[in-house]
């Protein structure tokens, strides 16, 4: 069972359609980037949908504004890795679980910021939708972006994980799918199978606890005498 | 001549639109593999589709045990089929027919 947690649909109206397709694959559930207000929300008994939302500001002003108004709206936190300023932040910054590659920019994922990402457990997001959109040499180029960005993640002990990007219910993929991808793209199967599977699950069981009313931080949490509950 | 051994993958061809056929479905997956990987060893996966039932998508096909990963890689990355949407899932690995249906 694994979770995908990177669909990229712009209407609620798709969302059974996704559904059926991901109970087709076996996959527990996908994240959709802003079209719902709670942070999980159960459709089917195996099937659930989370709210994702992506932070594109400029400066670091913008996003910190941001991610104060949604954390506590959304499942998963993203940042795409832009300018340094803004991706080191984010690296740094235990509010964000995602760091995504974006192959049709020139910034690269560089050695400091996975170091960084590493020590707060930001993980960096991988998206196979432009692989299976393109051919030849456009494809080459983002096969190059994927695997440096994951080398130099392994190397510096940042985790990786495989998500589809899909905008539409065929750009989904099974689990086992998706870890041949993570094995072209330089991972060891091992590496290749918890980034397609249970890294994704991981992240969504530990941001259910966060999001709790009692949580504080991890390891703290208000506990309730039966009298006050 | 050593022997080589050759390995059977069970599949499901996920499809949206029309049927896609044997023929045009070895194409995608002999493309993306030559393009992925190159001549050498798109010839060296002995790459068969040897079972496809086009109405279920269900089908099984025959590749060189070194090539595995790389057959799989090569037909999870095709997005589409002469204009058909398509999500290729691999769902049983074996060294004989008889065992993808235990």
């Amino acid at each position: 069972m694994s979770f995908d947690l990177g669909v990229l649909i712009t209407d609620v109206a798709k969302i059974d359609s996704f559904s059926d397709m991901a109970n087709k694959l076996g996959l527990k559930g996908f994240a959709v980037v802003g079209l719902q207000s709670e942070p999980l929300k159960t459709i089917t008994a195996d099937m659930q949908v989370c709210n994702r939302v992506i932070l594109h500001g400029k400066s670091i002003n913008s996003v910190r504004k941001q991610i104060d108004k949604i954390r506590r709206k959304a499942m998963i936190v993203s940042v795409p890795l832009r300018s340094i300023e803004v991706t080191n932040w984010a690296a740094e910054d235990k509010r964000v679980d995602l760091l995504t590659v974006d192959p049709t920019q020139d910034n690269r994922l560089r050695d400091t910021t996975a170091h960084l990402a590493s020590i707060t457990n930001t993980h960096l997001e991988i998206q196979i939708a432009p692989l299976l959109k393109s051919s030849g040499l456009n494809r080459s180029k983002i096969l190059k972006s994927y695997r440096e960005s994951v080398t130099t993640a392994m190397d510096a002990g940042m985790d990786v994980v495989l998500t589809s990007g899909a905008i539409h219910p065929m750009g989904l993929r099974s689990s086992v799918a998706m870890a041949h991808i993570g094995i072209l793209l330089g991972m060891d199967r091992a590496y290749a199978d918890s980034a397609a599977s249970s890294l994704p699950m991981s992240i969504i069981e530990r941001n259910m606890k966060k999001l709790q009313p009692g949580f504080v931080s991890s390891g703290v949490e208000i506990l309730q005498k039966e009298e006050e509950k | 001549m050593k022997k080589v051994r050759r390995r059977y993958l069970l599949f499901k061809l996920h499809q949206e639109g029309a049927a896609i056929e044997d023929k045009q479905l070895s194409l995608a997956f002999w493309k993306s593999l030559l393009s992925l990987y190159g001549e050498i060893q798109a010839a060296d996966s002995k790459l068969y589709i040897i079972d496809y039932d086009a109405s279920t998508g269900e089908g099984i096909l025959q590749c060189t045990l070194p090539s595995l990963q790389q057959v799989i890689a090569a037909a999870v990355v095709i997005g589409e089929i002469n204009g058909t949407a398509v999500s290729f899932e691999p769902k049983k690995t074996s060294g004989t027919i008889k065992g993808l249906n235990r």
